[in-house]
């Protein structure tokens, strides 16, 4: 019996199944083949629809796993046998050596020694790495290295190089490391999620791919548009660095074609509508899409689809018969299929869609695991269980595109699922304990140390270190300041604690590097000394001083002792901090007794939660009662059912039928319901199950004609059909206007389709494009056609009422294939109908978001697609976005995955940076009350008479509700008003106008500031950087202080927010700085600030360029103003 | 399609269902890309287009092709099916679709002529079937016995015409000089039944070859050697094999094999540049690309330049799928075409391994009066360097 779980591959599905197991009290080793984990989205620039930008979003969770005290992490290392059976599987695994130890400070001066070239295969080879290397900067764990094959020092050899061994400060590489070590874990179960790999498309010869340098992979161009890639985010081609005038991106690049992979990759369409959308947006005018069928089957996608029409992209049906150099250009000969045309035309840049294929070695891994592979190469698994995450053999478990392609929140949902599955088999949940330490007492009186790190030379290069030293020594309540090679490391880690206890140091400062990366590290240091780790203030001066003033090193020493006095501000006014821990009740409520609710609830259950299901109809099965078969594998679905309701007794659910929620209230881990049958209950979650109802149709006289009939009524009469001629159309009620697809219904269509065409029928299918993205779909689809099924085509930007007639039992339209205007004598119209929202009396009472096509809004269109901005409320299936039963399923074990993690515990604990309402300050005024974006300010009475309330459990710590309070009532720790102001204070203590002063959110625009660091982008040391949870925290006292002491610049930065979204980490909780901006801006100009003086601007994690760029303009700025000052000055004296 | 398939269609479920079971459903799992259209050979010349998607979507439709043209003019290069994502074998479909219009009478006059031909004569020529060995009668090639290695099947081409025939010499040349035990069937041997095939006539096909792969196994033929890679395709694909030992090939396989076994050896150099042009149904009907490559390679002082189209998007010489008994005009020639990417490789010699190829690319010569190319057959360049 085993309380872990191995997952085997690091991408974002692994990655999510190992954060959903951890945060579940499993152990879980994470074993990764490659050297860091991320997998592909850690390479991609930005993500669609959304265009989010795909480390922003996925470097948080990296580093979550690294951290996690119960996550274990294997890389490079590959799973050589299994033995044993679900619940106690032994597992030997072959760990390579990096090399390289944990000493390891990110220095980056190995890299530079190393006389090795080679491609980085981990970046689509686009950029080169040494044989010492980080595959991508976030690498984790231990970013760097040494690729042993490559390496001069390979031994046997009699004359190593050494060249790393000899820069490196801390000592930290080891050659004599053994090569690769065994380890053997015992574990309960096993999660796959080894991803996948791209089609080299050199093997479609016709398509030119490795003749010329400008036919690119997707991947390659992603690499292009990323600002951390080679070009530095410029689309230029790789022939002759020049920006192509016209672009062509060819879809289906070896998918949908028999001769490589006959099946559908499934995400390739929407990246390439976004790259094809990123290319218009850097200025390329011409840009086309050359596409067989748009699969914009998910939440926004076809809106996403139809933007990038309406900007410009020219979409042309077709694929190319050959791609071929002619002279400077790229000649492609295709037919426009719809216009009936063969056209040959030049293109400077040619982007080729590659398939998505089963990853190299995945046979192999198969028969070590003893599981099954599926006809495609993918992992097999079971229909019976609903066609997703259970593999051949009991106790493995599938996730993300080890078991065919699929895009990221599909691939996240995946992995959450999996995550619930791999837990039932656990016996015991494990939950770290906090090192034991005498505590130090006395912390009233701030006493502050400071240590500032050399970093090598990657600080002490640039900036005087003793200077800076010497300076901390002067400032206030500094009782400690000392200097440190690399501070980090294990021995200075020590030093720091000893220092604590030596000279009564109770604040801490640490100006060396990011605390985006090492503030964990450090605040370990201080746990392990016995001192509150929120007495922590970490100065960032590798990433925002040296590494980005290298020219300039007075102005830098100068900027580092501002930074010091800053931190040394901030720390002396820091309070000792406790993480709350707040009671969970560990029951869930499952609202919803169809497949998804049952699924959930089974699961919980199993795990050992009392869960009960609610469902309104006598019946559980929801929709999957009135269906035959579950298509693409034909399941019977009466047989899913059948297992599903069976696990569900089995697991002792507490089923109230024919009953209601009424009442539901409260907050994440204490909800109370009242049920319809009078039953209360108390819970701590609460999952969404409540499905989508199909659209009823009011086209093509459907109820007045008893020829026209809908799929779903198709389905009961399937094997009694009389009718010969028979027509389908696709789309009724879906994809029109906010309304997406629905997901479903093409596969299941041509289910029914193919059906009635193998009892002898005359089958019509008149639809849009086929979007048949799920596995085995595409094939089933083939052989629809194969068996003389007719697919007609009516245009995509029709709905079909408008687009096609039904009269006199013909059904008449144009065929986009043929030109012809088709009439098709019909004895049964089928309608093939959407899916919609269906209405639901709770979402006002859990306070839950709807997206625009009504279905309720997820935290993260990618990552969080199960989670809701409330905390503690989960969705699964349908009532997120419609989706087919194998989705739906992957989605509910998702959602049963995040409730486990909240209920697991039976506490919640939080990062003790929730808001504080001072009750003697709050005059009631409830301002603050809609202003929080997650709900978690209750009113304690009436406006004006009574007080708020904050949520803590529900409160994120985004501070919106500070900066809206007109009388300081909410106070922010660790990010106080006090703090900040002193911040403020220390940052314009000397020669204010000079300089700018910089609010920045720690989860994009400050991580942009390090990015830019990383990056070595130089721009001028006028900056002073202060670092906030979120831009909606600073307040306008802030602003106002800064003028008032003179400040030459203010600017505001923070996550993205554009017309599709935001990256804002507090759900939107940015709008707010924008509108809090545009007003406060308008006052300070009639106050005589320039409006250039005061700023916002939005800046990604990825952004460090922009940053950069921005702090040049500010850095203008400042020196315009000090122009004038000196002219009128001049003028007046 | 703007180019007016058609303007208005009722589905007739009666024709629908007679065509899908004529073309096999070969054309049902078409979805349309387009790719076909756009790689056709007749899409590279001016004037006659062939929208291959057009046949392939009207028969999805359940109309009946255009009788007069589109349908005879495939030359079932299959340049098509190389490029074809869901594997529809189009020219398949298109001489199933030629079998319909023999059934329905709606054939072009003449070609019912090739087919008497066959029947009376044995050639699709009309030549007299006593005249069929007339191109070896100073060769002293001896009949074939059942104790021979191979039977050299000479084929109708290279029997009765003069350029061929050249080929057919020169390929005696070789395998005597390698040492091979081989005869021929003298003017016993008759057409393979390639333009039976191609023009549709599937009726007559089948009996046709039922007799005539009864002849061979009574004379005991099992390897059987071809020039022609249309006799090598019909012999393989078409042919049953009675004995259980029938093995056809063509003769750039058989070759090469001798080359391999050291039999087949070079004694003269030829300083000469040369281009090789795959024939269609050698190379992406059958996969035989490197044969004939390996060959040319062989011969010293031989160096090989590739033309800009070759292995699987090799461009048709147009002489395939019955165009050889229908007129082309000389601007819609592909091997005009052909000849222009030749020049532009700068080989003094085009090779191939086809009759219908080094017809079609003579005549290109002679049309463009190209100067400084010539055409001929790989047997003519290795029984030069014997």
């Amino acid at each position: 019996m085993s309380d872990r779980v191995l997952v085997i591959g690091g991408g974002i599905a692994g990655i999510q199944a190992t954060l959903d197991l951890a945060h579940s009290g499993a152990r879980v080793t994470l074993v990764e083949r490659a050297p860091t984990i991320g997998g592909k989205m850690s390479v991609l620039d930005k993500n669609f629809p959304t265009l989010d930008c795909s480390i922003c979003i996925e470097a948080p969770k990296m580093s979550e796993v690294e951290q996690h005290p119960n996550i274990e992490i294997l890389a490079p290392a590959e799973v050589e046998r299994v033995e044993g059976e679900a619940g106690a599987f032994r597992v030997l695994i072959r760990q390579r050596s990096r090399f390289v130890t944990d000493e390891c400070t990110r220095c980056d001066l190995c890299t530079q020694a190393c006389p090795v070239v080679l491609p980085n295969e981990f970046t689509a080879s686009m950029e080169v790495r040494r044989a010492i290397y980080t595959p991508i900067p976030q690498a984790v764990p231990g970013a760097y290295l040494i690729d042993i094959d490559n390496c001069l020092n390979d031994p046997p050899n009699y004359l190593p190089c050494q060249r790393c061994v000899e820069v490196c400060g801390p000592k930290c590489i080891d050659f004599l490391m053994p090569r690769t070590r065994q380890v053997v874990r015992e574990v309960a179960s096993i999660i796959v999620a080894t991803g996948y790999d791209l089609f080299d498309p050199a093997a479609l010869r016709a398509y030119g791919y490795g003749t010329h340098p400008d036919i690119l992979t997707s991947l390659e161009f992603e690499r292009l548009l990323t600002s951390a890639g080679p070009t530095g985010g410029e689309i230029v081609r790789p022939s002759n660095g020049q920006h192509p005038h016209n672009l062509l991106f060819v879809l289906c690049v070896g998918s949908r074609d028999r001769r490589f992979y006959p099946y559908c990759s499934r995400f390739c369409c929407m990246y390439s509508i976004k790259h094809a959308f990123q290319a218009l947006d850097h200025g390329i005018k011409d840009v086309t899409v050359l596409y067989m069928d748009i699969r914009a089957y998910g939440k926004g996608f076809d809106a996403f689809w139809h933007r990038a029409r309406s900007e410009g992209v020219r979409f042309v049906r077709g694929r190319p018969a050959s791609v071929r150099p002619d002279g400077d250009a790229l000649r492609v000969r295709y037919e426009d299929t719809l216009a009936g045309e063969t056209r040959e035309q030049n293109y400077d840049m040619v982007v080729l869609a590659p398939a998505v294929r089963p990853p190299e070695g995945l046979a192999e891994l198969a028969r070590i695991l003893g599981v099954e592979l599926g006809g495609d190469g993918f992992l097999q698994v079971v229909a019976q269980r609903g066609g997703v995450l259970v593999t051949t053999r009991p106790g493995i478990y599938v996730a993300g595109c080890a078991a065919g392609p699929k895009d990221i929140p599909d691939s996240v949902a995946e992995a959450g699922a999996a995550a619930a599955a791999a837990l039932v088999h656990l016996t015991k949940r494990t939950w770290p304990e906090e090192p034991r330490v005498e505590p130090i007492a006395e912390v009233e009186r701030p006493r502050v140390g400071v240590f500032v790190c050399h970093c090598g030379s990657n600080i002490a290069g640039v900036v005087d270190v003793k200077q800076v030293v010497a300076f901390a020594r002067t400032l206030p309540d500094v009782v400690w300041a000392q200097d440190q090679m690399f501070s980090c490391a294990g021995v200075p880690q020590q030093e720091i604690a000893q220092a604590i206890r030596d000279k009564g140091i109770n604040r801490v400062v640490v100006a060396a590097c990011s605390p985006k990366t090492h503030e964990g590290t450090f605040r370990g240091v201080l746990v392990r000394a016995g001192l509150n780790p929120y007495l922590l203030e970490m100065v960032n001066l590798r990433n925002q001083d040296s590494w980005v003033h290298k020219d300039f090193r007075e102005e830098a020493t100068e900027k580092a002792k501002d930074m010091v006095r800053m931190g040394v501000e901030k720390a002396r006014r820091l309070q000792p901090l406790e993480p709350r821990l707040q009671p969970v009740v560990q029951r869930a409520l499952v609202i919803g007794g169809g497949i998804a609710g049952m699924t959930a609830a089974a699961n919980l259950a199993r795990q050992g939660f009392e869960t009960h299901l609610v469902e309104r109809e006598p019946e559980l099965g929801g929709t999957l009662r009135h269906l035959d078969a579950l298509w693409p594998s034909g399941t019977s679905a009466r047989e899913v059912l059948r297992r599903a309701e069976e696990d569900l007794l089995r697991a002792g659910v507490r089923v109230h039928l024919g009953t209601e929620v009424e009442v539901i209230g409260g907050y994440v881990g204490n909800f109370s319901a009242r049920l319809t049958d009078g039953e209360e209950l108390q819970v701590g979650a609460v999952i969404l199950a409540t499905g989508a109802q199909p659209y009823v149709p009011t086209e093509f006289r459907y109820g007045q004609d008893p020829r026209v009939i809908t799929n779903l009524e198709l389905e009961q009469v399937l094997h009694q059909v009389d009718a010969q001629r028979i027509t389908f159309v696709s789309c009724v009620g879906s994809r029109q206007g906010s309304v997406g697809c629905s997901r479903y219904c093409c596969a299941s269509m041509i289910g029914q389709a193919l059906e009635l065409r193998r009892r002898g029928k005359h089958v019509r299918v008149v639809c849009k494009d086929i979007r048949t993205f799920s596995r085995h779909a595409e094939e089933l689809y083939e052989q629809a056609m194969r068996e003389g099924v007719v697919f007609l085509r009516y245009p995509s930007d029709l709905p079909p009422q408008e687009a096609i007639r039904f009269e006199d039992g013909v059904v008449s339209f144009r065929d986009g294939l043929s030109g012809a205007l088709v009439h098709l004598p019909t004895d049964l119209l089928v309608l093939v109908v959407g899916l919609r929202p269906r209405p639901e009396r709770l979402t006002d009472q859990l306070k839950l978001a709807h997206s625009e096509d009504g279905f309720f809004l997820e935290l993260h269109p990618k990552l969080g697609p199960a989670e809701t901005a409330v905390q503690g409320v989960y969705l699964a299936g349908a009532a997120q976005a419609p989706k087919d039963v194998r989705d739906t399923i992957s989605q509910a074990l998702a959602a049963a995955a995040k409730a486990s993690a909240l209920l697991s515990r039976g506490s919640i604990s939080k990062e003790p940076l929730t808001a504080v309402v001072d009750p003697d300050k709050c005059i009631g005024c409830m301002i603050c009350v809609p202003a929080c974006p997650f709900g978690a300010i209750e009113m304690l009475g009436k406006v004006k008479e009574g007080k708020v309330r904050i949520i803590e459990a529900a409160c994120q710590g985004c501070g919106n509700c500070a900066a809206t309070c007109n009388y300081d009532a909410i106070e922010m720790p660790y990010f106080t008003k006090e703090q900040i102001l002193a911040q403020i204070d220390a940052a314009l203590a000397e020669r204010p106008q000079e300089k700018v002063l910089v609010f920045a959110c720690n989860w994009c625009s400050y991580a942009g500031a390090d990015q830019a660091g990383i990056e070595k982008l130089q721009y001028p040391p006028s900056a002073r950087i202060i670092r906030t949870m979120c831009s909606a925290r600073v307040e306008h006292d802030f602003v106002a202080r800064a003028f008032e002491r003179g400040a030459g610049a203010v600017l505001i930065t923070g996550c993205r927010l554009t017309e599709q979204g935001s990256d804002c980490h507090y759900n939107y909780a940015n709008r707010h700085t924008a509108k809090r901006f545009e007003l406060w801006k308008k006052k300070f100009v009639r106050q005589g600030i320039a409006p250039e003086r005061f700023q916002l601007q939005w800046i990604s994690a990825s952004e460090g360029k922009l940053f950069a760029s921005k702090m040049a303009e500010m850095h203008r700025v400042v020196q315009e103003y000090l122009g004038k000052l000196e002219a009128v000055s001049g003028s007046g004296s | 399609m703007s180019t007016g398939l058609v303007r208005e269609i009722t589905f007739d479920d009666a024709t629908w269902e007679r065509l899908f079971r004529a073309t096999g459903g070969t054309f049902a799992p078409c979805f349309s890309c387009g790719v076909c259209t756009a790689v056709c050979p007749w899409g590279l010349v001016g004037g006659g287009r062939l929208s291959i998607r057009e046949v392939v979507r009207r028969v999805q439709l359940g109309l009946e092709p255009d009788p007069t043209d589109t349908l005879w003019r495939c030359t079932t290069c299959a340049a098509c099916v190389a490029g074809c994502p869901r594997g529809v074998d189009i020219p398949e479909g298109m001489v199933r679709l030629r079998a319909n219009a023999w059934r329905e009478g709606r054939v072009p006059r003449n070609l019912h002529g090739v087919l008497w031909a066959i029947h009376w004569d044995g050639n699709p020529y009309r030549r007299p079937p006593t005249h069929r060995a007339r191109w070896a009668k100073d060769l002293d090639v001896p009949e074939f016995t059942p104790d021979h290695e191979v039977l050299y099947y000479v084929g109708c081409t290279p029997s009765y015409d003069r350029r061929l025939q050249k080929v057919a010499r020169s390929l005696v040349e070789i395998l005597r000089r390698s040492g091979v035990s081989f005869g021929t069937l003298g003017d016993q041997e008759r057409c393979c039944g390639e333009s039976v095939y191609v023009l549709g006539h599937d009726a007559y096909l089948r009996r046709y070859v039922e007799e005539h792969a009864r002849m061979l196994a009574e004379a005991g033929v099992r390897a059987l050697v071809t020039i022609s890679p249309h006799c090598f395709d019909m012999f393989r694909r078409f042919y049953p094999d009675l004995r259980g030992d029938f093995r056809p090939l063509h003769y750039t396989q058989y070759l090469a094999g001798l080359l391999e076994e050291g039999r087949l050896r070079f004694t003269r150099e030829l300083r000469v540049r040369a281009t090789y042009h795959d024939p269609c149904y050698l190379g992406r009907r059958h996969g035989i690309y490197e044969e004939p490559r390996r060959l040319l390679q062989a011969i010293p002082g031989v160096e090989l330049v590739e033309m800009r189209d070759h292995r699987e998007e090799s461009l048709c010489c147009g002489g395939g799928g019955g165009r050889m008994w229908m007129e082309t005009p000389a601007e819609e020639r592909f091997s005009n075409l052909r000849v222009q990417q030749a020049l532009e490789t700068n080989a003094e010699v085009l090779v191939t391994a086809c009759p219908h190829c080094i017809a079609c690319l003579e005549d290109s010569l002679k049309v463009l009066g190209v100067q400084g190319l010539r055409v001929m057959d790989v047997a003519e360049l290795v029984a030069q360097a014997l």
